[in-house]
Formats: structure tokens, C-alpha cells, sequence
């Protein structure tokens, strides 16, 4: 009798743990093989509160959109709605953004996250997403390309052109800035932010001195 | 354990119990954890789109479409018409993209499914990890290379505290492929500098929460110099997450 007993106090941890890593196996199905439906939640801690969240479905609205649309009329109380024509592009959008170390680079990254798909890094054109059948843009390189002012390069890209649409949402206004420094250095074959620190120092004098000058105008 | 008295219905009964004790507690302990429960989420979605094809094979940045993750705390799905940026055009009469047509003609927004969830009572910003130069892949795992996107990471408390205490050892250091500015350093620079100049607090070390506000890791550090222009986003200084609640829970 006794040996019995033992016998079973161990099988009987053995089986609990083997029938319980069964079932622990079973629940994390989702480690060994994906699975579609949602997160197991047993107790639920305050994680799904009935609030309104970014993008997310809202029964409150007729159509059901969380994210309201801008009214009408309106205009965002960061930036301005960009409402320039191609023909006055060029008088009306003046580049005062000073072309910093800091601007190029970020013209660059911005040139290279928004614009590479298609204008390719050189600005050549030609991109990858050209390649899969998008309409290929003429080259930034192109000598009536260097002759544009820079408003015309931003009104492109706030209004787009042609096939190409706005990216006015995608960028703020200093971020177009930004990237018209940077065609302008490539236009010119320099590479950035290779930037060594004696010529970032120069710039930035220059640029102090250009923003100052900019300032006094302004007042 | 039991007496000659107890008899043979008792003992069974109570063997059970313990038993089913046992079973519960391995079951609950482990089995509903966050590694097991959440990861390896995979809803399917309204269109098959790849992250793939368009991450990984046409080097489209993370940032082309979900351009506000580095200025709000929410990285927004892009709206309809980022995708017909290039779909006027590229396999435009595919019917994989029919409900993005659709969309595009009725407005009304497409139903995505949210994949990456955390509990409503954390504040978590993207823009504050992604201006520390985090990669997305550290929360997301390698996307570009994912058909359908999958949750490959636990996204608990105890993960995210893993990070904050010890980023050297957990941050993926941000990548060319998602587009995240890195200021004035190159990508390998930045990397280089988050893998040996990252401040660490040593893992499993366990502060209090009056620590936590003696010592100011509740503070964010300050701005990596100076934005030469008012208004641009620059990356911001390395530094320790913080550890306190109310960093997060707020």
C-alpha cells in the first residue's frame, strides 16, 4: 500500500506537468505557429477603455471616423494651407531657411525616405518604384531644372505635378525647405552631410549672418 | 500523509484537488503570458499588402507612409492616398488594390487591423523613441521582410523595462531602411554610438520609486545641440529610458 502510494504522488506530478505544458503548449500556438485571432485576455485590466482613439472606428460620427476631416474654410493652426499657383510660385515662395549643416542633412534624409522611389538618389530619375511601371520624372540634374528657383521646386512638392501628388501632408513646410537645399547640392555635385567641421563652421557664420540680415528685413 | 482512517474516496478526491491546483497554476502561469499569449499575432487584413514587396524589395522607407512617428506619439497608418501616390499608376487595374480604388473614390477610410496593441492606460510616443534614433525594428521586429505582419515581440512591462535598463544590449539602433534622421551622424555612426556610448543601468537592478525621482530618470535629457533652424526635428541625446510609473502611466 505504501509503495503504491509513492508510486502515485509521483506519476501524478508528472502527469500534471506533462497534461499542463500540453496545454501550455496549446496557448502559445502562437509561438510555434502564427494565429489571426486576437491576444488572449483573461482578466481585463483597464486595457480596452471605451475612449475615442487615433484612427480608430467611432460609432459617435455618421461615418463612423474617429479622425475628424478638417472643416471647411479652415486652416491648421500649425502651417498654413498651401494655396500658391504654379504662376506665382516663384514671386510668392521665398526660401528664407538658412542652409545649415543641420538642414542639409535633414534635406537629405527627407530627400531619401520621400523622394528616392521614384527620383532615385542621384535625382536622375529612374527609381525603383519607376521600374515597376510608375511614369519616370525627368531628371533633377537637368539644366532647366538647375535654372528653377527654389519656390518652383517647393511649390512641386507642396502641390505636385503632373502624376505626382502633394506631399504637403507628408511635409512640413521647413521639411520642403529642407529638401530644396539639398537638390540645390546635388545640382551643384556636392555630397552631404560629408560636411567636414572647418566648412560647417563657415556655413554656420554665413547663415547666422544671412538669417540676421533676414530678421532686420522682416522688422 | 493521510491515516488508515481516511478512506480510499477521500484520498482520491483530495489527490485530485492538488491535482487540479497543480494544473491551473503551471497553466496560468505560464501559459498566459504575454510571450505566449500576444506574440505571433497575425490578422489578416483588408488587402494583402506586403511589407515585402514594398519595404523590403522597392526600399520604400518606414517613413514614406507613416510619416507622423516621429512627431506624434501615434504612428499614423497612412491614409488612402499615400498608396495611390504610385498606385494611379503602378498595377492600377490589379484587383488586390480594388477596396484601396474603392476607398480612394467613395472616402471612406479602408479597416485596418491593429496588430501591435498596448493596454489604453499606457502612454507610450513613438516620436520620443524614434528622435532617441530607436529602430522601428526593435519593437517591430524586421517588417521589410514580412508578408503579412506579424507581432514578433511581447510588448509587456517587463519587455519595455528590459530596453530602458539596458539599451545596449536591446536597441536596434535606427536603419537606413526606415528613414529615421539621424542629424549630422551617419547611420553607422549612430549605431556605433548607441552600442558603446548608451548609458546602462545594469539588468535585474531594482529601484524604487522615490529613486526613481532622486535620481531624474524620470527627466528627459536635453536636445542633441542646437537646431540650427527654429521648428526642425532633430534626434535627441541618448539616455536611459526612465523607470518611474508615472513616465508611462500617466
Amino acid at each position: 500500500m505504501a509503495t503504491n502510494k509513492r508510486k502515485f504522488g509521483f506519476w501524478s506530478v508528472v502527469g500534471i506537468v506533462i497534461f499542463s505544458l500540453f496545454w501550455v503548449a496549446l496557448l502559445s500556438g502562437n509561438i510555434l505557429w502564427t494565429s489571426d485571432t486576437p491576444p488572449l485576455q483573461v482578466i481585463d485590466d483597464m486595457d480596452n477603455q471605451p475612449k475615442v482613439k487615433g484612427q480608430a472606428p467611432s460609432s459617435f460620427f455618421a461615418d463612423g471616423k474617429a479622425t475628424r476631416d478638417p472643416i471647411e474654410y479652415t486652416v491648421p493652426r500649425t502651417g498654413t494651407k498651401y494655396n500658391v499657383s504654379m504662376d506665382e510660385a516663384d514671386t510668392k515662395n521665398i526660401n528664407t531657411v538658412p542652409a545649415t549643416p543641420e538642414v542639409l542633412a535633414r534635406g537629405k534624409n527627407r530627400f531619401e525616405t520621400m523622394c528616392t522611389p521614384c527620383h532615385n538618389h542621384d535625382g536622375k530619375g529612374n527609381g525603383l518604384v519607376v521600374q515597376k511601371g510608375f511614369a519616370n520624372p525627368p531628371s533633377l540634374m537637368r539644366p532647366e531644372a538647375i535654372a528653377y528657383t527654389d519656390g518652383k521646386f517647393f511649390h512641386v512638392m507642396s502641390a505636385g505635378q503632373n502624376i505626382m501628388s502633394s506631399y504637403a501632408d507628408k511635409l512640413s513646410e521647413l521639411d520642403r525647405w529642407c529638401i530644396v537645399h539639398y537638390i540645390r547640392v546635388m545640382q551643384k555635385g556636392g555630397t552631404v552631410p560629408a560636411v567636414s567641421q572647418s566648412t560647417s563652421q563657415s556655413d554656420k557664420q554665413t547663415t547666422a549672418q544671412a538669417g540676421t540680415a533676414k530678421t532686420a528685413s522682416a522688422q | 500523509m493521510f491515516t488508515a482512517k481516511t478512506n480510499q474516496k477521500t484520498k482520491n478526491t483530495i489527490l485530485a484537488g492538488i491535482a487540479l491546483l497543480g494544473f491551473i497554476s503551471i497553466v496560468s502561469y505560464f501559459g498566459f503570458d504575454n510571450l505566449v499569449t500576444d506574440v505571433g499575432y497575425r490578422p489578416e487584413q483588408p488587402i494583402p499588402f506586403s511589407h515585402k514587396l514594398h519595404a523590403g524589395d522597392l526600399q520604400i522607407k518606414c517613413m514614406y507612409c507613416h510619416t507622423s512617428v516621429e512627431k506624434s506619439k501615434h504612428s499614423t497608418v497612412p491614409a488612402t492616398s499615400t498608396c495611390m501616390n504610385c498606385h494611379v499608376a503602378v498595377k492600377a487595374e490589379s484587383p488586390k488594390i480594388a477596396k484601396i480604388k474603392e476607398s480612394w473614390e467613395t472616402g471612406k477610410p479602408l479597416e485596418w487591423r491593429k496588430v501591435h496593441k498596448l493596454p489604453d492606460y499606457v502612454n507610450f510616443s513613438h516620436a520620443r523613441h524614434i528622435r532617441a534614433r530607436v529602430d522601428c525594428a526593435s519593437c517591430h521586429g524586421e517588417v521589410e521582410k514580412m508578408g503579412v505582419v506579424t507581432q514578433m515581440k511581447p510588448l509587456s512591462m517587463g519587455w519595455c523595462l528590459d530596453c530602458h535598463r539596458n539599451p545596449q544590449a536591446n536597441v536596434v539602433p535606427a536603419r537606413e531602411i526606415s528613414g529615421i534622421f539621424t542629424g549630422l551622424d551617419s547611420y553607422e555612426e549612430t549605431a556605433k554610438k548607441i552600442k558603446n556610448d548608451a548609458p546602462s543601468r545594469g539588468e535585474g537592478k531594482w529601484i524604487s520609486i522615490r529613486e526613481c525621482a532622486i535620481e531624474g530618470t524620470g527627466v528627459y535629457e536635453h536636445e542633441v545641440g542646437k537646431a540650427s533652424v527654429a521648428g526642425l526635428v532633430m534626434p535627441k541625446k541618448l539616455a536611459l529610458g526612465p523607470e518611474n510609473c508615472g513616465a508611462c502611466h500617466y
